[in-house]
This record gives C-alpha cells, structure tokens and sequence, in this order.
C-alpha cells in the first residue's frame, strides 16, 4: 500500500507497492506524457516533491541521463520509477518553460 | 627547395594592390569561359597554323592574338578584375600530342604578355593577370604518365607564365590530387629560379560523383593540399552552382585559405547535337552570388558556358563586394587518394596496421621473396578489414632493392585501399621514390639524431615538397633517450628543426617517444614505461598540438604470445590515458581491458607501473601465472591450443570471433563430423550467449557478433556435409512484418537469433499482408509463423491476421512480436480469436525458446529461466514493455480535485494564453533542403544512440565494467560509424519544410492555402484531454473567432533510399552487428535532422532565444513549443501523415512515401507539425 499525491492535478493515488509509475499512468488519468519509455528522451521528467526514500534509486543508466541533462537533484525519469512508498510528483514537462 | 623564396609581392607586378590583397578584404571577379568564346569565332586550320595544330587553343595566342586580346577586354569591360591566360594546355605534356612541346615556355610567356598588355591598358583601376594552369590529359595516379615527366613540364609552363607577367599562377580544374601537387611545385621550383614569389591558386573539379575524376573526395583533397603553401582553394568546373553546395561549404568550414568558385553555367545538355548550358547570366549571377555570400568566398568567376554576359551580371550581383563571414577550422589530416583520416579525433588511438611490413610478417616477407606483389596488396586490405586506420609500409629485406620493392609495392596499392600510408623506411631513395607515388598525403615514418641533424634535415625537406607528416623518434647522437627528461628533451630539438625550419605545422609531427620491453626483468628498464607514459603527456604539453605514436608491441618482446596480448592492451589503455594519438598495432589484437579479469589486469597494471613490494614481483607473478596450464585456457586464442577443441570452438562462438574460429574448426574436422561439431559444439556456445544475454551480462551488439561467428562457420562446414546433413535443421518458421508496418528491425534480429541457433527461417520481409504469409505458408510449410509489427495499429492486423486464419482452417502455432504488443493481449485477445496456439516473445531469444518447444528441440525451459527474464531488453529498440505479470498490481484513484480546467467559448482550454503577435516566417510555401552529415552530427543525440537503439546496457554488469564497454567498445563505433557514414556517403540526408497559414476551430486545425486565401487545403483534427488542462494541440493556434491567423510549421527529414540500400546489403552478407549498429545510426541521424530542422525553423520565427544551451536539454524540449510527430499520445493518428505530405508534396519534392498504413518509405524518415507557442509542450490524451 502507497499513496501517491499528484500535485499538478490534486489526484490521490492509492497502489500496490513495487508497482511502476508507468503502470500507474497507463491505469489512472494523471498529467505525465511518456515518450521512449526507455529512460532516454527526458520526456517524462518529474519532479518528487517529497518521499524519494520511497522510490526505487536512479539506476547508473538514469543517473548518466539526468547528469547529461543537468536536471535538478529532485527530478526523475518518470518511466524508470517504481513505487515503494508514499510519495508526491510532480510533472514537469509542462511548465518548465511557462512565463 | 630552400625554404625562403625572396620578395612576396602578394599577387602583383603592376603598381596596384596585390590581387590577393583585395581578395582579403573584398569579392573578386575573375573571367569566364575562353573556349567558348573562341569557339564562336569558328576557327578554320588555318587559323590554327595548319591542319595539325586544329583544336590547340594555346597556340592561337601565337597566332590570333588579335582574337585573345578582345576576349581578354570584353571580360574586364564586364567588370573582372583578373582574366585568365589562354594556357589551360600550355604543358609539355599535350603540346607533345601536337608535337610541339619545345614551344611551351614561348607559347606561355606569349599568353601571359597578351593578357599583361591588355590590363596595362585600364589604368583607371587594377586589373590582373591570372596564369593558368591546366591539368592536362594524362593522370598521374592512373600511370600514365611519371612524376618527373610531369614536373618538368609544369615547370616550363610556370617560367613562361611568370616571365610573361603573370600577378597569379593558378593551378585549376584539377582532377587528380597528384598532379596538383606536382604543379604546386613545379610552380615553386620555377618562382625560386626567377627569385619572384606569386600568389598560387589550386581549384579542383568534383565530379557529379561528388568526387575527383579519380575518386579523391573534397576532404581527401583538403586534407592533401593545406601543406603547402596556397592563396586560395576553390572549385571550378565539370558542374554548375547548386552542385558545388556542399564541397563549398566544407572549404569554406575547413580551409585555411581563401576560397575561390568558378562553376559552369549549370549542368551540360545535350540539345541536337549541341552542348548546351542552362543558366543563362541572370541565374548564374543569382546562384553564385547566394554561394559567394553563404561561404564567404573571395573570388567569384565562371568556366564552360559563361560569357562576358554571365560576369557582367556576376559583378553587378554582388556589386558591393562584401565578403561573407565565415570562420573556418581546420582539422589535421593525412589522406589516401580517396579519403582523409582525421588526426584530431576523439576517440584515440589511430591504428597503424603493421603487417604490410617486410620486418613484422614473414607472410609478407615470404610474398616479397616470390615477387608477388599483388599478394602484398592482399595482406595490406585484409588491414583494413582487421581495422587499421592507416597502413605502415615497409619493403626493407636484405638482398633486394627496396627502392624497386616500394614501387611496384605502393604502384599497386594506393589505388586499392581507402586509408592514408605511413612509408616506413631509413633510406632517403626510398622516402622520395614512395613520395612520388602516393597521391594523398602520407606519413613518412621516420626521423632521429642518431647521426646528427643531417638526414632527418632530407626528410623534412622531402615532407615539406612532398606534403606529408613525419614521425619523429627520440633518438639522438647519445643513442635512444630512456628518460622522461631526456625523451621531452630530444623532441624539443627536433620540433625546432621541423617547425622552426622547415614550417611543419605541430600536428604534422608525430613523436614517438620508444617503449622498451618490460619482459626481460632488465633493472634498466622497470621503470621504462613510466617514463614513456610520462613523456608522453610531457611532450603533448610542451609543444601544443603535436601527435604521439608507441610501437606498442616492443613493450611486450619475450613474452609469450598470450600475456603479450594482455600487456599490450594494458599498456595501450594507459597510454591513450596519457594521450597517446596514434599505436602502430593491429587493432584486433587489441583486448579491450574491461575484457581482463581484475586479478589478472592488477598484475599488467603493477608491471607498468613497477608496483614491486617485499615478495612481490608483477613480472614474477606473470611469468608463473602463465606458464600454469589452467590459467592458459582463458579465452586467449593464440595460447588456446591446449584447450579441449570444443571448449575452443564454443568460446570463439561466445567471443564472437569470426576470423579465428576457421582455423579451430579445420582441426576440429579432423576429429568429429560436421554435423557434431555445430549441434554439439557450436550451438553450445550460442546457448550460453543467450544465457548471458537473459542473465544481462552480455548485451545485444555482442550476441549479434557472436551470431557472425556462427554464420561464418556453419558457412566454413557446409560443403563438407551431404546435402541431407547440411538440410537438417531443428525447426522451420515463416517470419514477416505484417502489412502496412515497415519496420524490419526486430524482426531481423529474431531472424539472426532463430537461423543461428539451427532453425530454418524464411524471412519474407515488411509489409505483408495475409494473402502473402499464408501463401508462403503453404509453400514451406513451416512449423510455426513468426509476425513481427511496430505499430499500435500492427496489433489490430495481427488479430485481424489470425482471424482470417481461423477463417481458412488453419491451426499452425503463431508466435507474435512488437513494441507495442502486450502479453495479456496477445495470450488473451488474440488468443480468443485463433484457433491454434499463439505465443508471446518479448525479445528474440524468448521467441528461440518458444521454437524450442513448438519443434520439441531442447528441453522448455522452465518459466523464469534466464531467457524469459529479458523484459528489460528491448528487441524493437524503441519502447520498453511491460510485462503484466499475473496478478495485476492494484491502482486506485482515491480522490481527484476537481482542477480539470474549463473551455473557451470558442472550445479551446483557458488554460492556454493568446497572443496578438504572431511570428511572421521568412516564406510561405515549402522549400527542399540537403543539409551535409556533418552538420546535422552535432543534433545527434548520442545518448539515445548508445543507449536505445544499440542497447549498450549496464544490465549485470558492474559500473566500472559498463563504463568501460562504453568506452572501449560503444564510443570507437560510434566514430568509425559517423566517420564511414560520412566518407562512403551511405546516408542522404534531405528535407522538405514548409510554413502555411492556419487558424484554429475546437480541435480542428485549418490549414489554408495562403495567408490572404480562405480556401482550406487540409484540416487537422487532434485529441483533447478528458481532465486536468484539457489541451488539444489545436490550442496552441490562434482560433477562426479571432480574426487572426496563425503560422504552423511542417517538416520531413530523411535518410534517403540508400540508407535503407546499404542496411539491406548487410544484414544479407550476415555482417549482423554493422547491420544493427547502422540501422540504428540512420534511425537517430533522421532525428538528428529532425532537431536541426525544427531549430532552423524557430531561428526563421525568431522563436529561438530561449534555445537551451545543454544539447541534451535541447533534446527533450530544452527550447520554446513543439514539434509533434503523428502516433505519439497527443497527435496517435497516423494519418496525420497523409494530410501533411499533402501540403508538403513530399513525395514528389524528396521521394519519400507513405505506405496503406501513413508510414513512411525508406524507413529512416520521419515528419512533424511544428508549434511556436511558448505554451506548447507533450502531452497524453
């Protein structure tokens, strides 16, 4: 049992721990656009608010990937993610370029 | 020659400014074409002095001259500044056709007078005379003709053009690299004797082959002649503008001297009979004047078809004279005739391949013995194949004449491999016989002062005439320099001589600064190779910009042949640390180190090293590590004998080593069948790569290697087995990718993976649609039918598919593979709907498996089995899927705020801000484009690359190990495949763009035909978001009910056809992993134009300035709006694509197609609509 609180569209999500956040996508309506699902393109980029001792740690392929990206010590590749624990996300892929 | 040659004049004999002082700062005009002119005064022989002189243009200069001068001024009163002397033959060589050569200088020295009067004569501005300088009709390079005949001929011909009073000698239309060398000095020798020095111009003639006429491409070209010393570099000749594009952008990017271009008026018709050019004066200025001001070109003229017409409409086109910017970066090189090997590359170290070498193979030495030189020419090409990037030549043997030995040697060579060569001699004959041959620029290995500063001065003098690199040992009158001091020391000394004196430029000099052996235990030389190493980095630093070359194996010497693979490689790896550029090695004898044991690797490390503690001796450690038999049966093929035969042929299967397995294979035949050896051998050594590949210790690109092994050899048994024997297979499967879906991929790996593991496969290719399968079904009859399909929609025709099946009775197993196939669906959905079995493969070795179990082959796996656990793998490359395990994992939603963002009454989401200022593009309409690889390189996004296509994936692999895969492995192909893809030219990038006006209604777009037109020419209609900010891609448009109208950007990229040509030659001469590797290299180079498209179109809307600076930020969005492509979440209808190729009439203006199911033909191409709105970003429906 994990609590996930999207915080761009105030949605509560209540899963199965070890689950995907990719499965969780696919089951609930919440604002996160996938692209490669293959953590290489950066589309899916999110931003966790709170509870990353809860997710599963950045494998050296992501930590390469964010390195490159110059991400934000906070941001995750959403499609790399696994849930173990409660946690809050936020997307971030639509409003990193907002005025 | 002496290295000073007297007053420089910079292109003047007149009292004005040098023509080459002008061009500095300001366009320069010189003519157009003589022979037509002179054709339209119809010369009679008589003209001509007689019958036998009919068509020797050069000597109407002789005798009409009449006819020259007023050519001569209708150019200047057309506004040139330089008019070219009527001596495009005017060499020994073809006046000898007319059996005139004796009058070459007088005939020149008269041209050159002609012209000189006739600018003397407009005093009002400057005007000069440009000596030309033709490239006759004998090519060199071919052997027809030597280099000294060549020399003098050229020589007399500049004399003449000097002392008639020419300002410029210029060396044009030149087809081979060769002869313009010998001109260049032909031209020098001859201003050294007249104590003048001019201004030399070189303008070669590319072919619309895109190279020499004897195949030197641009860079070659290049990369030949900035040794010497030039004024300018240009193009004339053979094309008209628009086909000299792009060699003339890479001049103007690279060339460190002026640029000059000369075209035709277009490109020759032949219109009855007739040779007829198309670009009348207006065109040509117009389409030159565009060159001259995009790449910053100096001199502008015109060549066959132009008239004063054409550079009266030239001048007044770029009548202000402004010099276009242009920054040009030169990359040191050296070159073989057809193509230019970077030095400065990032991933080091070159390899010098070092079997052609009288002193390193007794192969050679043996073929050299029998005369048979064209056996040499073999070993040189099997170099190639073995990777080296350039070939060290040696014909040093006791009792022959090496000088003989070279030629005939390099004769034969140098037009039949693709890389530079390194001329390895001592002998000063030797060098200059080998220099006269090689048309590239060549490295001549070497120099030292042993013997004082003497002959390493000769060659220098050499490299300098001849234009090549040197390399340079540390080795002086005290014998070979063994300290770090004393090896920085000697290169210092001879970098003076080489740079100071003879103007070798540092990256032109290579220095080698010895390594000694570390196998004797000699207390003298422990610590050689830190002193080595050192001095390595020493010398990088001291002198900035030179190179550095080891003959690694003299590290090594005494060894035994195993440990001296491994110390070799070791000692390479740190090298390369210290910045070694260049190894003179075969490259595949080179192990990568992440290859090595770590125990094993210490010892190597601590021998280099001279980590030595009270009991422990690495060279002692070694020396007993390997004489120990166990030991010795790790994977060392040249140790490997004492390994049981099947343990041998399974670990060359396993290694993936193509080359070395046919020789264990002809032992292993004579002890077991060759049915035995691939069922029982072989096939063991393909079951642990797939072990290891499940288990994630081995990755995709070494299976794929290991599947070339196993090709190679069951194609080395088959003629020994009978016909019955070599038929006998585990299993047939019928393989297609079904209808509409173009993607070959995956379904070619599953091909490799099933064919090399003993099954039968026939492999019908993409687009299938049932009939067809199931024809061939009945045709072969296999035992199960494999459908592969990228696409969202291939998974409805696959159900479709197995519908249509059930419906003609038929009940053979179907196994089904794809990206966007779930597991749940295929053994659900499609299950139902079939009346036979169907199968799930998530990757190509579950799909072994099922085969396995279908033909009753091998026990089935249990479920769980290393090869089920491949889900992380991606077999399609592309999209990672997710197995649903059994027992779907729960997801609830447990509360939603209610923030779904309301409409606009006009249907658009509120959320999405309007602006009054729209961008206004530069054009409407479409416009096509041919952007050079090398351009778009820089939008290649490597991390998808390495990572996704060519499934370069840490797995179980530690992070040290990953790392070094990367770099040892994924990085040097990464820059042999851009390298290739550039030199062979195998990917043809083109582009179609366009901007229309558009408005936007709901979730429709509107696409109208012009910005001041209602007529609609298509309609997009996108997807809107059920909740949250309920956006449409039509959102970001400005709708109908403003009034307004908005712009919408449209884009196709593509590799072009030949892409698809050369992956298809590959795959079907089994060369497995080049295959997979530029397949993927073409798929993300397409992105790459994609990307570089869309920031051309955000600069054309001034949309630009928040462009990220971080390419891989870039990659994802890093810059203001979107570029979506149709079939992803916010845009999944694919025929989107349709509608925009109408608009774009892409299929007419790039070739590019669509197939039943909107996709693209050839396969690497890809389209978008661009967004320039700040709010515009991806988003799912």
């Amino acid at each position: 049992m994990a609590l996930i609180y999207f915080t761009s569209e105030d949605l509560e999500v209540d899963v199965d721990e070890g689950i995907s956040l990719l499965d969780v996508a696919a089951e609930v309506d919440c604002d996160i656009t996938f692209g490669c699902k293959s953590g290489s393109c950066g589309t899916c980029r999110v931003r966790v608010v709170s509870g990353m001792e809860n997710l599963s740690p950045a494998a050296t392929e992501e930590k390469d990937f964010l390195q490159g990206f110059g991400a934000h010590e906070h941001e995750r590749l959403g499609c790399q993610l696994k849930i173990n624990g409660d946690c809050k996300i936020r997307y971030v892929g639509l409003d990193d370029l907002e005025d | 020659m002496s290295k000073i040659i007297l007053k420089s004049d910079n292109g003047n004999r007149g009292k004005h400014p040098g023509f080459f002082e002008l061009a500095k700062r300001q366009i320069m005009f010189l003519d157009g074409g003589m022979g037509t002119q002179l054709q339209v005064r119809d010369p009679s022989p008589d003209d001509f002095g007689g019958a036998i002189f009919e068509g020797c243009n050069e000597i109407l200069c002789a005798t009409r001259p009449n006819w020259i001068r007023e050519i001569h001024a209708a150019y200047l009163d057309a506004g040139a500044d330089g008019i070219e002397t009527n001596t495009f033959g005017s060499n020994e060589i073809v006046l000898a056709e007319y059996g005139i050569p004796e009058r070459t200088y007088e005939l020149n020295v008269t041209a050159a007078q002609l012209a000189r009067e006739v600018c003397d004569s407009y005093t009002s501005r400057p005007t000069y005379v440009i000596g030309s300088i033709g490239p006759g009709t004998k090519l060199i390079t071919l052997g027809h003709v030597d280099y000294d005949t060549m020399l003098k001929s050229y020589r007399a011909q500049a004399l003449g053009l000097i002392d008639g009073g020419s300002d410029v000698l210029l060396i044009e239309t030149a087809q081979d690299i060769q002869q313009i060398k010998i001109a260049i000095r032909a031209c020098r020798e001859a201003m050294l004797e007249r104590k003048l020095e001019l201004p030399i111009m070189a303008q070669v003639t590319v072919e619309l082959t895109g190279s020499l006429l004897v195949g030197s491409d641009i860079q070659s070209a290049l990369a030949t002649l900035e040794m010497f010393p030039l004024a300018s570099i240009g193009l004339n000749c053979a094309t008209g503008p628009d086909e000299m594009r792009n060699h003339l952008q890479y001049l103007s990017q690279s060339a460190p001297f002026l640029l000059s271009c000369l075209p035709n008026a277009g490109l020759p018709e032949n219109v009855r009979g007739q040779t007829v050019y198309p670009l009348g004066p207006d065109k040509f200025a117009e389409k030159v004047a565009g060159l001259a001001r995009n790449h910053g070109v100096n001199i502008v003229g015109g060549c066959c078809g132009t008239t004063p017409d054409h550079i009266r409409a030239l001048s007044s086109a770029l009548s202000d004279r402004q010099l276009g910017a242009r920054e040009p970066r030169y990359e040191n090189a050296v070159s073989s005739l057809y193509n230019a090997q970077s030095l400065d590359i990032d991933v080091r170290p070159l390899y010098v391949g070092e079997r052609t070498n009288a002193n390193g193979s007794k192969l050679f030495r043996d073929k050299l013995k029998n005369n048979d030189y064209d056996g040499l020419v073999q070993i040189a090409k099997s170099q190639l194949k073995e990777g080296a990037h350039i070939l060290d030549c040696c014909t040093a043997y006791v009792s022959r004449n090496e000088v003989i030995d070279m030629r005939e040697f390099l004769q034969r060579t140098v037009t039949q491999v693709n890389i530079p060569i390194m001329v390895d001699s001592t002998e000063v004959p030797v060098i200059e016989e080998s220099l006269k041959i090689i048309p590239g620029k060549a490295i001549v290995n070497s120099i030292n002062l042993e013997d004082g500063e003497d002959r390493a001065r000769q060659v220098l003098e050499l490299c300098r005439t001849y234009g090549a690199a040197v390399v340079a040992l540390t080795i002086d009158e005290d014998g070979m320099a063994k300290t770090r001091e004393k090896k920085l020391a000697i290169a210092k000394r001879i970098y003076h001589i080489a740079h100071d004196d003879f103007g070798l430029k540092p990256g032109d000099i290579i220095f080698d600064p010895l390594t000694f052996t570390l196998g004797s235990g000699d207390q003298e030389f422990r610590k050689s190779a830190i002193e080595t190493l050192e001095a390595i980095r020493m010398i990088k630093e001291a002198m900035p910009g030179v190179k550095t070359i080891l003959g690694l194996s003299n590290v090594s010497f005494g060894l035994n042949p195993y440990p001296r693979r491994l110390l070799n490689s070791v000692m390479l790896y740190h090298a390369v640390e210290y910045g070694l550029d260049l190894a003179i090695s075969n490259a595949s004898k080179i192990m990568p180190v992440f290859k090595i044991p770590p125990d094993e690797r210490k010892i190597f490390d601590d021998l280099i090293f001279d980590r030595v503690a009270p009991g422990y001796d690495p060279l002692k450690e070694l020396l007993a590590r390997y004489t120990d038999k166990k030991a010795m049966r790790r994977v060392d093929p040249s140790e490997a004998e004492k390994m049981p035969l099947p343990q041998r042929l399974a670990n060359h299967i396993i290694d993936g080593e193509k080359l070395e397995i046919i020789p264990t294979l002809t032992l292993a035949l004579k002890e077991y069948r060759p049915l035995d050896i691939i069922n029982n051998f072989l096939l063991e050594g393909m079951r642990v790569v797939g072990e290891k590949f499940g288990a994630g210790e081995m990755q995709l690109p070494f299976v794929l290697e290991s599947a070339e092994a196993m090709k190679a050899a069951v194609g080395h048994l088959e003629p020994f087995m009978d016909k019955n024997e070599s038929g006998q297979k585990k299993g047939k499967i019928l393989l297609a990718t079904v209808k509409g879906d173009v993607h070959d991929i995956g379904k070619n790996l599953v091909d490799i993976i099933l064919t090399n593991n003993g099954f039968d496969v026939v492999n019908i290719g993409i687009k299938q649609p049932i009939e067809a399968i199931l024809q061939k079904y009945h045709e072969v009859k296999p035992d199960a039918i494999g459908l592969s399909g990228l696409l969202v929609k291939s998974t409805a025709i696959m159900r479709t598919d197995l519908e249509e099946m059930t419906h003609r009775n038929i009940t053979v197993p179907v196994i089904l593979g794809g990206a966007a196939l779930t597991r749940q669906f295929v053994e659900e959905e499609c299950q139902a709907g079939y009346g036979g079995k169907v199968y799930y493969a998530s990757d190509a070795f579950e799909g072994l498996r099922i085969m396995a179990q279908i033909t009753g082959n091998g026990a089935a796996e249990p479920e769980g089995s290393s090869a089920t656990r491949v889900g992380s793998v991606k077999m399609d490359a592309l999209k990672n899927v997710t197995e649903a395990a059994p027992a779907r994992p729960r997801v609830r939603a447990v509360r939603r705020g209610s923030t779904a963002t309301e409409l606009c009454a006009d249907g658009q989401s509120s959320w999405v801000r309007r602006f009054k200022q729209i961008p206004a593009p530069p054009f409407w309409g479409t416009k096509v484009l041919e952007t050079p690889l090398s351009t778009l390189f820089t939008y290649l996004d490597e991390f998808a690359l390495v990572r996704t296509r060519w499934q370069f994936a840490k797995g179980e692999l530690s992070d040290e190990q990953f790392k070094n895969v990367l770099e040892s492995k994924a990085r040097p192909l990464l820059n042999t495949w851009r390298a290739r893809a550039e030199r062979e030219k195998l990917l043809e990038p083109k582009a179609v763009y366009g901007y229309f006006s558009c408005a936007a209604e709901g979730t429709k777009l509107h696409v109208y035909e012009a910005p001041d037109s209602e007529k609609i020419i298509t309609t997009f209609d996108f997807p809107r978001q059920r909740s949250a900010r309920r956006l449409c891609i039509s959102d970001f448009y400005t709708p109908v009910s403003s009034g307004q109208r908005d712009v919408i950007a449209m884009q196709v990229v593509t590799m072009g056809p030949a892409a698809s040509h050369f992956a298809n030659n590959l795959y079907s001469k089994n060369q497995y992993s080049d295959y997979f590797y530029f397949h993927g290299l073409g798929t993300e180079m397409a992105e790459a134009y994609a990307e570089w498209l869309h920031a051309l179109i955000r600069k054309e809307l001034k949309v630009h300035t928040r462009d990220s600076r971080n390419i891989r930020q870039l990659f994802s969005q890093g810059y203001q709006g979107s570029r979506y492509s149709f079939g992803y979440p916010a845009c999944p209808d694919l025929e989107d694509n349709g509608r925009l190729f109408k608009c774009l009439d892409a299929t007419r203006q790039i070739a590019v197609h669509l197939t039943e199911n909107f996709q693209m033909v050839p396969e690497q191409s890809t389209c978008a609509i661009v967004a320039w709105h700040p709010q515009a970003r991806y988003f799912a429906t």
